[in-house]
């Protein structure tokens, strides 16, 4: 219409002589034209239409799809624990949970009766009640099992259905419960490993909405269940036999840091995580603090012999007690004679180490004992750990006295890791929870002592198997040595004569050290009235237990002729 | 001349919307297919780690212990010694001649192998 007047004007613009012949030309191409506009106004249409044809064509059905996509889970999921030869610790089991939606219930009798018919352990009362009601959702019940669900939609009740939800399954029971800790309902992390799992980001992950149920890769563990298995065994028969009220214990690889087992018995299900609440039950490997006692006495030697200001072959007045201000310190077995540093370390003379430990130096033994890793907070992947604790001011007489493991208190874990920087060439590692090579494990060590001083250590703790009160941790083949620590509990703020706390810190094979052994007993009893009660005689048959069970595990080879060194010559050469 | 290009053209269109339609209805059975296979996926993959809990319970060191202890004496079963393990080097060199008839089936499938790995 617009294009109408335009055209006129053209036309009338044209010569008039020439209008008979030009008209029909003229108005040829006027219709040429009219007919290429509405063509093109026909392509554009058609190509409109066939654009979203095409579209339509490639879009899929989006509900069709979306009826057979699963239904989220409402527990969030978790990824698997495994231990590191990849056994399972922890996994996810998808479980049903029974809801029902009242509001679309058309008769409470019939449902209450189906239902009840595969549920009997259903509140029919109650249950009717809630189904009468306007409510919008209830549940009627969390996690049945998969026969129940099947019965259940075989009845087709309307207005009840299924919810996926995710449990957290642990196979071993409580195997490794204080490692791997627990979850809530809600399946949060809130102990343990399951707690540092949480911490990596999978809470945060959670928190935005990602119930992600697939793609999630296993947190592998430097724990090996076997070991851990054989360890809490042990120590529940040791817990039996000696009478004890508790039972801890660490086997860790002294090399790379990493732990291989560590059980606290009583211990708790994390199947049942209530049991975790009850007090008794804390993981005193690494939360729970104490005096180690004479087990001290390995730290007080590597620093006496460290420091270069105390050899071997030197001896020390033990003839007497040694008294400071109002304290007496006396030995256990006292030889009554002057001794040497192995006649001090193999017949664990209190006043030999506590003369070792002045002649050092307070500072020194402070420094020594920091850099061990013995005053300050443990810190590993599991939140619980329990800070040490350690004399304000440290005076002559507490200096004296932690030099035999009294007046500082530490955890059994962080005992171990000590332990570990005297015989594994004297690097301080610290401890880990998740496999570390020896690369990365050398990363983060530091030294602490010198090679000759861990050798020395390794020939002193050898030899208080031999032939001092670590006997009966001997297991043939395997070389154990270590050190027994007979701790007086303190009760009513005085040291108990008759409540005990018996460790036994050992390594093995002692001419290379590769693993670890710590056991401490709480209040163990003598097995036979008569006999005493001391570390010799109830932890160190537990290590020896222990090893006699882990080593063939972790692939060490027993071997029947002990190896012959130059440090241990030395040593035997300073016992009469 | 106009009017075959026209029934052509008419001809092609239909022909285009049919396999249009055609290819429209093959995909979405595709998805649909994906989709309930991916259900599938999901299904096995649950009862998979179901499985794998069953058996990683089954095969827990306390169960298998205790089995073990409660059929030691039929089995004749006992803990390993560490003078039990020793390596292969210090077992001494079987007499050459003296092969048992349980034996000779072993080292017959021995010789096998060894010729297949060459």
């Amino acid at each position: 219409m617009t294009i109408q007047p335009d055209m006129s004007a053209w036309r009338h613009m044209a010569p008039d002589g020439r209008r008979s012949s030009v008209l029909p030309s003229q108005s040829d191409a006027q219709g040429r034209w009219r007919i290429g506009f509405a063509m093109a106004g026909f392509a554009l249409l058609y190509g409109v239409l066939a654009i979203r044809l095409v579209t339509l064509g490639i879009e899929a059905d989006a509900r069709k799809v979306a009826s057979l996509a699963p239904v989220d889970a409402v527990a969030a999921a978790r990824p698997d624990i495994v231990d590191r030869n990849g056994e399972i610790l922890a996994t996810d089991i998808k479980t049903a949970s029974l809801f029902a939606e009242p509001r679309r219930i058309i008769d409470p009798d019939e449902a209450v009766e189906k239902l009840t018919s595969v549920l009997p352990g259903l509140d029919a009362q109650k249950v009717r009640r809630q189904l009468a009601s306007e409510a919008g959702f209830i549940w009627l019940k969390r996690e049945i099992t998969p026969r129940q669900r099947r019965a259940i939609h075989n009845l087709g009740i309307p207005g009840v259905g299924f919810m996926a939800e995710n449990r957290r399954f642990y196979p071993g029971g409580s195997t490794a419960s204080h490692i791997l800790g627990h979850v809530n309902v809600d399946n949060e992390g809130i102990a343990g490993i399951e707690n540092f799992i949480d911490g990596l980001g999978l809470a945060d992950l959670h928190e935005a909405g990602f119930a992600l149920d697939r793609g999630l890769e296993p947190v592998q563990l430097s724990v090996d269940l076997r070991v851990q298995h054989a360890l809490r065994d042990e120590l529940a028969r040791a817990l039996e036999r000696y009478t004890a009220i508790a039972a801890v214990g660490v086997v860790m690889d002294v090399h790379t840091g990493e732990v291989l087992g560590m059980s606290s018995l009583p211990d708790y299900d994390p199947n049942k995580p209530a049991g975790s609440l009850d007090k008794d039950r804390l993981n005193r490997a690494s939360v729970g603090v104490y005096e180690m006692g004479s087990t001290f006495k390995m730290f007080t030697t590597a620093m006496a012999l460290d420091s270069g200001q105390i050899a071997m072959t030197d001896s020390f007045d033990a003839t007497k007690p040694l008294r400071v201000s109002s304290f007496t310190i006396s030995d256990f077995h006292g030889k009554g004679r002057w001794l040497t540093v192995p006649e001090i370390f193999i017949y664990s003379s209190n006043i030999g180490t506590a003369r070792m430990a002045l002649q050092v130096g307070i500072e020194e033994q402070k420094a020594f004992l920091g850099k061990l890793g013995l005053l300050s907070t443990l810190k590993t992947e599991l939140p619980e750990t329990g800070s040490p604790i350690s004399p304000a001011k440290w005076s002559k007489l507490s200096s004296m006295t932690i030099s035999f493991g009294h007046g500082i208190s530490v955890s059994p874990l962080q005992t171990a890791v000590a332990a570990a920087a005297l015989v594994n060439g004297g690097y301080y590692v610290p401890p880990t929870f998740m496999p570390r090579s020896q690369r990365a494990a050398a990363e983060k060590s530091h030294r602490v002592v010198k090679t000759e001083t861990s050798d020395a250590m390794r020939s002193l703790m050898r030899l208080n198997v031999q032939k001092g009160s670590g006997r009966r941790a001997d297991v043939p083949g395997y070389f154990v040595g270590g050190k027994t620590g007979t701790a007086e509990k303190v009760v009513n703020g005085r040291y108990s004569s008759n409540k005990r706390r018996n460790a036994f810190v050992s390594a093995f094979p002692m001419d290379d050290p590769r693993y670890l052994v710590l056991v401490l007993l709480d209040e163990p009893n003598p097995e036979k009235p008569g006999i005493s009660a001391t570390a010799g005689r109830n932890a160190a048959p537990t290590v020896a237990g222990i090893v006699r069970r882990i080593a063939p595990m972790l692939g060490i080879q027993p071997r029947l002729d002990e190896p012959e060194n130059a440090m241990t010559a030395t040593a035997v050469a300073a016992i009469q | 001349m106009i009017r075959w290009i026209q029934i052509g053209s008419i001809a092609a269109v239909a022909v285009a919307a049919l396999l249009v339609f055609q290819l429209k209805y093959r995909a979405e059975a595709v998805s649909e297919r994906v989709a309930k296979l991916q259900k599938q996926v999901d299904a096995e993959n649950e009862a998979n780690s179901l499985l794998k809990a069953e058996w990683s319970y089954l095969i827990q060191p306390s169960r298998i212990q205790a089995l073990v202890e409660r059929h030691k004496e039929r089995l004749q079963l006992q803990p390993m010694d560490p003078e039990q393990i020793t390596h292969l080097d210090t077992i001494p060199a079987r007499p050459v001649g003296l092969v048992s008839a349980d034996n000779a089936p072993l080292s017959a499938n021995g010789r096998n192998t060894n010729g297949g790995g060459q």
